[in-house]
Protein backbone atom coordinates (compact mmCIF):
# COMPACT_ATOMS: atom_id res chain seq x y z
CA UNK A 1 0.00 0.00 0.00
CA UNK A 2 3.08 2.26 0.17
CA UNK A 3 2.99 3.10 -3.52
CA UNK A 4 -0.46 4.68 -3.40
CA UNK A 5 -0.43 8.43 -3.63
CA UNK A 6 -3.72 10.29 -3.69
CA UNK A 7 -4.47 13.73 -5.02
CA UNK A 8 -5.12 16.49 -2.51
CA UNK A 9 -7.17 18.35 -5.10
CA UNK A 10 -10.61 16.79 -5.33
CA UNK A 11 -14.02 17.98 -6.50
CA UNK A 12 -16.60 19.24 -4.02
CA UNK A 13 -20.34 18.71 -4.39
CA UNK A 14 -20.86 21.76 -6.59
CA UNK A 15 -18.16 20.64 -9.00
CA UNK A 16 -15.42 23.01 -7.89
CA UNK A 17 -11.80 22.16 -7.28
CA UNK A 18 -11.31 24.24 -4.17
CA UNK A 19 -7.52 23.98 -4.11
CA UNK A 20 -7.42 25.69 -7.49
CA UNK A 21 -9.83 28.39 -6.31
CA UNK A 22 -7.60 28.96 -3.30
CA UNK A 23 -4.54 29.10 -5.53
CA UNK A 24 -6.28 31.76 -7.61
CA UNK A 25 -6.99 33.66 -4.41
CA UNK A 26 -3.29 33.58 -3.63
CA UNK A 27 -2.55 34.93 -7.11
CA UNK A 28 -5.01 37.74 -6.59
CA UNK A 29 -3.14 38.79 -3.47
CA UNK A 30 0.09 39.01 -5.42
CA UNK A 31 1.57 42.14 -6.96
CA UNK A 32 0.05 43.15 -10.27
CA UNK A 33 1.45 42.10 -13.62
CA UNK A 34 0.02 42.97 -17.00
CA UNK A 35 0.73 42.48 -20.67
CA UNK A 36 -0.28 44.11 -23.94
CA UNK A 37 0.18 42.80 -27.45
CA UNK A 38 0.94 45.38 -30.15
CA UNK A 39 1.20 44.99 -33.91
CA UNK A 40 4.99 44.84 -33.80
CA UNK A 41 5.76 43.44 -30.36
CA UNK A 42 4.59 42.61 -26.85
CA UNK A 43 5.13 44.43 -23.55
CA UNK A 44 4.79 42.95 -20.07
CA UNK A 45 5.10 45.00 -16.90
CA UNK A 46 5.01 44.24 -13.20
CA UNK A 47 5.02 45.88 -9.81
CA UNK A 48 8.37 45.25 -8.25
CA UNK A 49 7.96 47.14 -4.98
CA UNK A 50 10.14 45.80 -2.19
CA UNK A 51 9.03 45.54 1.41
CA UNK A 52 11.87 47.56 2.92
CA UNK A 53 14.65 49.96 1.95
CA UNK A 54 17.08 47.41 3.31
CA UNK A 55 16.30 44.98 0.47
CA UNK A 56 19.09 44.91 -2.14
CA UNK A 57 16.79 45.31 -5.10
CA UNK A 58 19.57 45.06 -7.67
CA UNK A 59 19.27 41.32 -7.19
CA UNK A 60 15.51 41.29 -7.45
CA UNK A 61 14.44 40.41 -11.01
CA UNK A 62 10.94 39.17 -11.67
CA UNK A 63 10.96 38.76 -15.44
CA UNK A 64 12.79 35.77 -16.86
CA UNK A 65 13.81 34.69 -20.37
CA UNK A 66 12.84 31.20 -21.34
CA UNK A 67 14.22 31.32 -24.87
CA UNK A 68 15.94 34.35 -26.38
CA UNK A 69 12.61 35.45 -27.80
CA UNK A 70 10.20 34.60 -24.98
CA UNK A 71 9.84 35.97 -21.45
CA UNK A 72 7.76 35.05 -18.41
CA UNK A 73 6.45 37.16 -15.55
CA UNK A 74 4.12 36.19 -12.72
CA UNK A 75 1.75 37.24 -9.98
CA UNK A 76 1.74 35.19 -6.80
CA UNK A 77 4.46 33.18 -5.12
CA UNK A 78 8.01 33.87 -6.28
CA UNK A 79 9.42 30.48 -5.26
CA UNK A 80 6.77 28.63 -7.29
CA UNK A 81 7.63 30.85 -10.27
CA UNK A 82 11.29 29.86 -10.00
CA UNK A 83 10.41 26.18 -10.32
CA UNK A 84 8.28 26.83 -13.40
CA UNK A 85 10.92 28.93 -15.15
CA UNK A 86 13.62 26.36 -14.51
CA UNK A 87 11.36 23.66 -15.90
CA UNK A 88 10.39 25.74 -18.95
CA UNK A 89 14.02 26.57 -19.76
CA UNK A 90 15.04 22.93 -19.56
CA UNK A 91 12.18 21.94 -21.82
CA UNK A 92 13.13 24.65 -24.33
CA UNK A 93 16.73 23.43 -24.41
CA UNK A 94 15.61 19.84 -24.86
CA UNK A 95 13.45 20.99 -27.76
CA UNK A 96 16.39 22.77 -29.32
CA UNK A 97 18.65 19.73 -28.96
CA UNK A 98 16.15 17.62 -30.83
CA UNK A 99 14.88 19.99 -33.47
CA UNK A 100 17.70 22.53 -33.74
CA UNK A 101 15.27 25.41 -33.73
CA UNK A 102 14.00 27.75 -31.03
CA UNK A 103 10.85 26.42 -29.36
CA UNK A 104 7.86 28.54 -30.43
CA UNK A 105 6.01 30.40 -27.66
CA UNK A 106 2.83 28.37 -28.06
CA UNK A 107 4.76 25.21 -27.25
CA UNK A 108 6.68 26.80 -24.36
CA UNK A 109 3.31 27.77 -22.90
CA UNK A 110 1.90 24.31 -23.48
CA UNK A 111 4.79 22.70 -21.55
CA UNK A 112 4.29 24.94 -18.54
CA UNK A 113 0.52 24.60 -18.64
CA UNK A 114 0.93 20.84 -18.68
CA UNK A 115 3.12 20.89 -15.59
CA UNK A 116 0.74 23.20 -13.76
CA UNK A 117 -2.18 20.90 -14.55
CA UNK A 118 -0.24 17.86 -13.39
CA UNK A 119 0.12 19.45 -9.97
CA UNK A 120 -3.67 19.64 -9.70
CA UNK A 121 -4.07 15.94 -10.24
CA UNK A 122 -0.95 14.23 -8.93
CA UNK A 123 -0.70 12.76 -5.47
CA UNK A 124 0.63 14.66 -2.51
CA UNK A 125 1.25 18.02 -4.21
CA UNK A 126 -0.52 21.37 -4.27
CA UNK A 127 -1.23 23.61 -7.27
CA UNK A 128 1.30 26.34 -8.10
CA UNK A 129 0.44 29.65 -6.45
CA UNK A 130 1.18 31.73 -9.56
CA UNK A 131 -0.42 32.88 -12.76
CA UNK A 132 2.09 33.35 -15.57
CA UNK A 133 2.18 35.86 -18.38
CA UNK A 134 4.26 34.71 -21.36
CA UNK A 135 5.33 37.13 -24.09
CA UNK A 136 7.13 36.30 -27.30
CA UNK A 137 7.75 37.20 -30.91
CA UNK A 138 8.69 34.97 -33.82
CA UNK A 139 8.64 35.56 -37.54
CA UNK A 140 6.04 32.93 -38.30
CA UNK A 141 3.43 33.74 -35.66
CA UNK A 142 4.25 37.38 -34.91
CA UNK A 143 3.74 38.83 -31.42
CA UNK A 144 1.94 36.65 -28.88
CA UNK A 145 0.83 37.03 -25.25
CA UNK A 146 -0.39 34.12 -23.12
CA UNK A 147 -1.72 33.75 -19.60
CA UNK A 148 -1.46 30.47 -17.67
CA UNK A 149 -3.48 29.96 -14.49
CA UNK A 150 -2.83 27.56 -11.57
CA UNK A 151 -5.38 25.18 -13.08
CA UNK A 152 -3.19 24.84 -16.16
CA UNK A 153 -5.66 26.73 -18.37
CA UNK A 154 -3.81 28.80 -20.96
CA UNK A 155 -5.27 31.55 -23.10
CA UNK A 156 -3.92 33.94 -25.67
CA UNK A 157 -4.68 37.57 -24.89
CA UNK A 158 -4.51 40.91 -26.66
CA UNK A 159 -4.14 42.54 -23.25
CA UNK A 160 -4.56 41.20 -19.74
CA UNK A 161 -3.73 41.79 -16.10
CA UNK A 162 -3.25 39.47 -13.11
CA UNK A 163 -2.73 39.99 -9.38
CA UNK A 164 -4.10 42.71 -7.11
CA UNK A 165 -6.82 44.91 -8.65
CA UNK A 166 -6.68 42.99 -11.88
CA UNK A 167 -10.38 43.59 -12.54
CA UNK A 168 -9.96 47.37 -12.56
CA UNK A 169 -6.84 47.06 -14.63
CA UNK A 170 -8.59 44.89 -17.22
CA UNK A 171 -11.46 47.35 -17.47
CA UNK A 172 -8.95 50.13 -18.01
CA UNK A 173 -7.21 48.06 -20.69
CA UNK A 174 -10.48 47.24 -22.40
CA UNK A 175 -11.18 50.94 -22.83
CA UNK A 176 -7.67 51.85 -23.95
CA UNK A 177 -6.73 48.89 -26.15
CA UNK A 178 -6.88 49.16 -29.93
CA UNK A 179 -5.75 46.64 -32.51
CA UNK A 180 -3.49 49.05 -34.42
CA UNK A 181 -1.33 49.94 -31.43
CA UNK A 182 2.43 49.81 -31.90
CA UNK A 183 4.90 48.79 -29.25
CA UNK A 184 5.66 52.31 -28.01
CA UNK A 185 1.97 53.05 -27.48
CA UNK A 186 1.53 49.70 -25.78
CA UNK A 187 4.33 50.50 -23.32
CA UNK A 188 2.68 53.84 -22.63
CA UNK A 189 -0.70 52.24 -21.93
CA UNK A 190 0.94 49.53 -19.83
CA UNK A 191 2.53 52.13 -17.58
CA UNK A 192 -0.71 54.07 -17.25
CA UNK A 193 -2.58 50.90 -16.34
CA UNK A 194 0.03 49.92 -13.80
CA UNK A 195 -0.10 53.34 -12.20
CA UNK A 196 -3.89 53.21 -11.83
CA UNK A 197 -3.58 50.45 -9.25
CA UNK A 198 -0.18 51.35 -7.83
CA UNK A 199 0.02 52.14 -4.13
CA UNK A 200 2.42 54.98 -3.55
CA UNK A 201 4.68 56.58 -6.07
CA UNK A 202 5.61 54.57 -9.16
CA UNK A 203 9.21 55.08 -10.26
CA UNK A 204 11.52 53.38 -12.71
CA UNK A 205 13.05 51.43 -9.83
CA UNK A 206 9.97 49.83 -8.35
CA UNK A 207 8.49 48.46 -11.58
CA UNK A 208 9.86 46.14 -14.23
CA UNK A 209 9.04 46.39 -17.94
CA UNK A 210 9.98 43.76 -20.51
CA UNK A 211 9.52 43.97 -24.27
CA UNK A 212 10.01 41.79 -27.30
CA UNK A 213 9.90 43.52 -30.68
CA UNK A 214 10.44 42.63 -34.31
CA UNK A 215 14.05 41.79 -33.58
CA UNK A 216 12.72 38.77 -31.70
CA UNK A 217 14.81 39.40 -28.57
CA UNK A 218 13.06 39.57 -25.21
CA UNK A 219 14.70 42.06 -22.89
CA UNK A 220 14.01 44.04 -19.75
CA UNK A 221 14.09 47.81 -20.17
CA UNK A 222 16.78 49.64 -18.23
CA UNK A 223 15.64 52.09 -15.53
CA UNK A 224 16.73 54.95 -17.81
CA UNK A 225 14.47 53.74 -20.61
CA UNK A 226 11.57 53.26 -18.20
CA UNK A 227 12.18 56.79 -16.90
CA UNK A 228 11.79 58.15 -20.46
CA UNK A 229 8.48 56.38 -20.92
CA UNK A 230 7.29 57.49 -17.48
CA UNK A 231 8.14 61.09 -18.27
CA UNK A 232 6.12 60.84 -21.46
CA UNK A 233 3.23 59.40 -19.52
CA UNK A 234 3.18 62.41 -17.20
CA UNK B 1 34.95 -12.44 -36.48
CA UNK B 2 33.47 -12.95 -39.92
CA UNK B 3 31.72 -9.64 -39.54
CA UNK B 4 34.94 -7.65 -39.21
CA UNK B 5 36.83 -8.28 -42.42
CA UNK B 6 37.88 -6.19 -45.37
CA UNK B 7 35.52 -8.31 -47.46
CA UNK B 8 32.69 -7.04 -45.26
CA UNK B 9 33.23 -3.32 -44.82
CA UNK B 10 29.81 -2.74 -43.29
CA UNK B 11 30.01 -5.59 -40.79
CA UNK B 12 26.84 -7.11 -42.18
CA UNK B 13 25.50 -10.27 -40.67
CA UNK B 14 24.92 -13.42 -42.76
CA UNK B 15 22.21 -12.86 -45.28
CA UNK B 16 21.72 -9.21 -44.30
CA UNK B 17 20.95 -6.80 -47.13
CA UNK B 18 23.34 -3.99 -47.86
CA UNK B 19 22.80 -0.82 -49.74
CA UNK B 20 26.51 -1.03 -50.65
CA UNK B 21 25.91 2.01 -52.76
CA UNK B 22 27.04 5.23 -54.13
CA UNK B 23 25.06 8.22 -52.89
CA UNK B 24 25.57 11.89 -53.45
CA UNK B 25 23.98 15.29 -52.97
CA UNK B 26 24.87 18.74 -54.33
CA UNK B 27 23.41 22.15 -53.51
CA UNK B 28 22.69 24.84 -56.07
CA UNK B 29 21.22 28.28 -55.60
CA UNK B 30 17.63 27.58 -54.57
CA UNK B 31 17.73 23.80 -54.17
CA UNK B 32 19.57 20.48 -54.13
CA UNK B 33 20.15 17.47 -56.36
CA UNK B 34 20.25 14.05 -54.68
CA UNK B 35 21.59 11.04 -56.55
CA UNK B 36 22.08 7.32 -55.93
CA UNK B 37 22.68 4.00 -57.66
CA UNK B 38 20.10 1.21 -57.37
CA UNK B 39 21.86 -1.97 -56.29
CA UNK B 40 20.92 -3.82 -53.09
CA UNK B 41 23.24 -6.76 -52.51
CA UNK B 42 23.64 -9.58 -50.03
CA UNK B 43 27.22 -10.70 -50.42
CA UNK B 44 27.63 -11.17 -54.16
CA UNK B 45 23.94 -11.73 -54.81
CA UNK B 46 22.15 -8.68 -56.17
CA UNK B 47 18.85 -8.80 -54.31
CA UNK B 48 17.36 -5.76 -56.03
CA UNK B 49 18.90 -4.11 -59.09
CA UNK B 50 16.40 -1.27 -59.25
CA UNK B 51 16.02 -0.22 -55.62
CA UNK B 52 15.16 3.33 -54.61
CA UNK B 53 17.67 4.60 -52.10
CA UNK B 54 16.38 8.17 -51.96
CA UNK B 55 13.38 8.46 -49.67
CA UNK B 56 11.24 11.42 -48.65
CA UNK B 57 11.17 12.52 -45.03
CA UNK B 58 8.84 15.40 -45.83
CA UNK B 59 7.65 17.24 -48.95
CA UNK B 60 10.91 19.09 -49.52
CA UNK B 61 13.39 17.02 -47.49
CA UNK B 62 14.68 13.72 -48.81
CA UNK B 63 17.46 11.44 -47.69
CA UNK B 64 19.90 9.04 -49.39
CA UNK B 65 20.53 5.73 -47.61
CA UNK B 66 23.75 3.69 -47.52
CA UNK B 67 24.95 0.86 -45.30
CA UNK B 68 22.58 -1.74 -43.92
CA UNK B 69 19.30 -1.56 -45.81
CA UNK B 70 17.33 -2.56 -42.71
CA UNK B 71 18.97 0.01 -40.43
CA UNK B 72 18.56 2.87 -42.87
CA UNK B 73 14.96 2.01 -43.63
CA UNK B 74 14.19 1.95 -39.92
CA UNK B 75 15.88 5.31 -39.34
CA UNK B 76 14.12 6.89 -42.29
CA UNK B 77 10.73 5.62 -41.09
CA UNK B 78 11.24 6.96 -37.57
CA UNK B 79 12.42 10.35 -38.75
CA UNK B 80 9.53 10.58 -41.21
CA UNK B 81 7.14 10.01 -38.34
CA UNK B 82 8.80 12.50 -35.99
CA UNK B 83 9.02 15.17 -38.67
CA UNK B 84 5.41 14.69 -39.68
CA UNK B 85 4.31 15.28 -36.07
CA UNK B 86 6.71 18.20 -35.64
CA UNK B 87 5.70 19.90 -38.88
CA UNK B 88 2.01 19.38 -38.12
CA UNK B 89 2.50 20.93 -34.68
CA UNK B 90 4.31 23.96 -36.06
CA UNK B 91 1.94 24.17 -39.02
CA UNK B 92 4.80 24.99 -41.39
CA UNK B 93 7.52 23.30 -43.42
CA UNK B 94 10.28 21.69 -41.34
CA UNK B 95 13.88 22.82 -41.58
CA UNK B 96 16.31 20.51 -43.38
CA UNK B 97 18.53 20.99 -40.33
CA UNK B 98 15.81 19.57 -38.07
CA UNK B 99 15.40 16.43 -40.19
CA UNK B 100 19.15 15.91 -40.36
CA UNK B 101 19.46 16.38 -36.63
CA UNK B 102 16.82 13.74 -35.93
CA UNK B 103 18.70 11.30 -38.18
CA UNK B 104 21.85 12.11 -36.27
CA UNK B 105 20.23 11.54 -32.87
CA UNK B 106 19.09 8.07 -33.82
CA UNK B 107 22.40 7.16 -35.49
CA UNK B 108 24.51 8.48 -32.61
CA UNK B 109 22.45 7.01 -29.78
CA UNK B 110 22.47 3.59 -31.43
CA UNK B 111 25.95 3.75 -32.88
CA UNK B 112 27.02 0.40 -31.43
CA UNK B 113 24.20 -1.46 -33.15
CA UNK B 114 23.87 0.31 -36.45
CA UNK B 115 25.59 0.66 -39.79
CA UNK B 116 23.97 3.62 -41.45
CA UNK B 117 25.47 6.37 -43.56
CA UNK B 118 22.89 8.90 -44.68
CA UNK B 119 22.91 12.08 -46.69
CA UNK B 120 19.98 14.39 -45.96
CA UNK B 121 19.24 17.05 -48.54
CA UNK B 122 16.37 19.40 -49.20
CA UNK B 123 14.96 22.87 -49.42
CA UNK B 124 13.31 24.99 -46.72
CA UNK B 125 12.02 28.55 -46.88
CA UNK B 126 14.45 29.68 -44.16
CA UNK B 127 17.87 28.66 -45.49
CA UNK B 128 17.20 27.46 -49.05
CA UNK B 129 18.93 24.35 -50.40
CA UNK B 130 21.06 22.43 -47.88
CA UNK B 131 22.95 19.14 -47.68
CA UNK B 132 23.85 17.38 -44.42
CA UNK B 133 25.98 14.26 -44.25
CA UNK B 134 25.57 11.81 -41.34
CA UNK B 135 28.26 9.12 -41.72
CA UNK B 136 28.79 6.01 -39.55
CA UNK B 137 29.01 6.95 -35.87
CA UNK B 138 26.57 9.82 -36.00
CA UNK B 139 28.49 13.03 -36.72
CA UNK B 140 26.58 15.64 -38.66
CA UNK B 141 28.23 17.85 -41.24
CA UNK B 142 26.62 20.58 -43.28
CA UNK B 143 28.27 20.75 -46.70
CA UNK B 144 27.84 22.25 -50.15
CA UNK B 145 27.98 18.73 -51.59
CA UNK B 146 28.51 15.26 -50.17
CA UNK B 147 29.22 11.73 -51.34
CA UNK B 148 28.79 8.52 -49.42
CA UNK B 149 28.53 4.75 -49.61
CA UNK B 150 31.10 2.16 -50.63
CA UNK B 151 31.33 3.49 -54.19
CA UNK B 152 32.23 6.97 -53.03
CA UNK B 153 35.85 5.97 -52.28
CA UNK B 154 36.48 5.61 -56.02
CA UNK B 155 35.27 9.04 -56.98
CA UNK B 156 36.81 11.46 -54.47
CA UNK B 157 39.37 12.51 -57.06
CA UNK B 158 36.82 12.87 -59.85
CA UNK B 159 34.48 14.83 -57.59
CA UNK B 160 37.19 17.23 -56.52
CA UNK B 161 38.26 17.88 -60.10
CA UNK B 162 34.73 18.33 -61.48
CA UNK B 163 33.15 20.38 -58.71
CA UNK B 164 32.81 24.13 -59.18
CA UNK B 165 31.12 26.72 -56.99
CA UNK B 166 27.75 28.18 -58.05
CA UNK B 167 26.77 25.51 -60.54
CA UNK B 168 23.28 25.69 -62.01
CA UNK B 169 20.66 23.01 -61.50
CA UNK B 170 21.50 21.38 -64.86
CA UNK B 171 25.23 21.43 -64.16
CA UNK B 172 24.62 19.80 -60.77
CA UNK B 173 22.59 17.04 -62.38
CA UNK B 174 25.39 16.33 -64.89
CA UNK B 175 27.93 16.38 -62.08
CA UNK B 176 25.94 13.81 -60.08
CA UNK B 177 25.35 11.57 -63.09
CA UNK B 178 29.00 11.52 -64.05
CA UNK B 179 30.29 10.83 -60.55
CA UNK B 180 27.78 8.11 -59.79
CA UNK B 181 28.35 6.44 -63.16
CA UNK B 182 32.09 6.30 -62.54
CA UNK B 183 31.54 4.84 -59.07
CA UNK B 184 29.12 2.25 -60.43
CA UNK B 185 31.74 1.22 -62.99
CA UNK B 186 34.36 0.47 -60.31
CA UNK B 187 32.42 -0.55 -57.19
CA UNK B 188 30.97 -4.06 -57.13
CA UNK B 189 28.32 -3.03 -54.61
CA UNK B 190 27.00 -0.21 -56.81
CA UNK B 191 25.16 -0.60 -60.10
CA UNK B 192 21.82 -0.65 -61.85
CA UNK B 193 20.31 2.72 -62.72
CA UNK B 194 21.07 6.22 -61.51
CA UNK B 195 18.22 7.81 -59.61
CA UNK B 196 18.14 11.58 -59.24
CA UNK B 197 15.83 13.68 -57.08
CA UNK B 198 15.88 17.43 -57.71
CA UNK B 199 14.31 19.61 -55.01
CA UNK B 200 13.68 23.35 -55.22
CA UNK B 201 10.94 25.68 -54.06
CA UNK B 202 8.77 24.80 -57.06
CA UNK B 203 8.69 21.17 -55.99
CA UNK B 204 10.36 17.80 -56.49
CA UNK B 205 11.44 16.17 -59.77
CA UNK B 206 12.56 12.58 -60.07
CA UNK B 207 14.76 11.23 -62.84
CA UNK B 208 16.04 7.80 -63.72
CA UNK B 209 19.01 7.19 -66.00
CA UNK B 210 18.90 3.64 -67.29
CA UNK B 211 21.91 1.36 -67.70
CA UNK B 212 22.31 1.94 -71.43
CA UNK B 213 22.17 5.74 -71.03
CA UNK B 214 24.89 6.04 -68.41
CA UNK B 215 27.41 8.77 -69.20
CA UNK B 216 30.26 6.40 -68.39
CA UNK B 217 30.21 2.64 -68.64
CA UNK B 218 33.45 1.03 -69.81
Amino acid sequence: MGDMNFSLTTFNKTGKLLQIEYALNRVQQGKMSLGIKATNGVVIATDRKVSSVLVDDAEYVKMQNITPSTGFVYSGMGPDFRVLTRNARKAAQKYFLTYREVQPLAEVVRESALVMQEYTQSGGVRPFGVSLLAAGYDKESGPQLFQIDPSGAAFGWKATAIGKNYVNAKNFLERRYNEEMELDDAIHIALLTLRESYEGEMTEFNIEVGIVGEDGIFRILTPAEVRDYLDEAN
Amino acid sequence: MDNNSCMNPYGLRDGEMSSGTTIMAVTFDGGVVLGADSRTSSGSYVANRVSDKIVPLHDYVWTCRSGSAADTQAVADYVKYYISAHSGELDRLPRVQTCANLIRKICYNNKDRMMAGMICGGWDPYEGGQVFEIPLGGTIMKQKFAIGGSGSSYIYGLMDSLYRENMTKEECKEFCKKCIAHAMARDGSSGGVIRLVIIDKEGVEKECILGNELPFMP
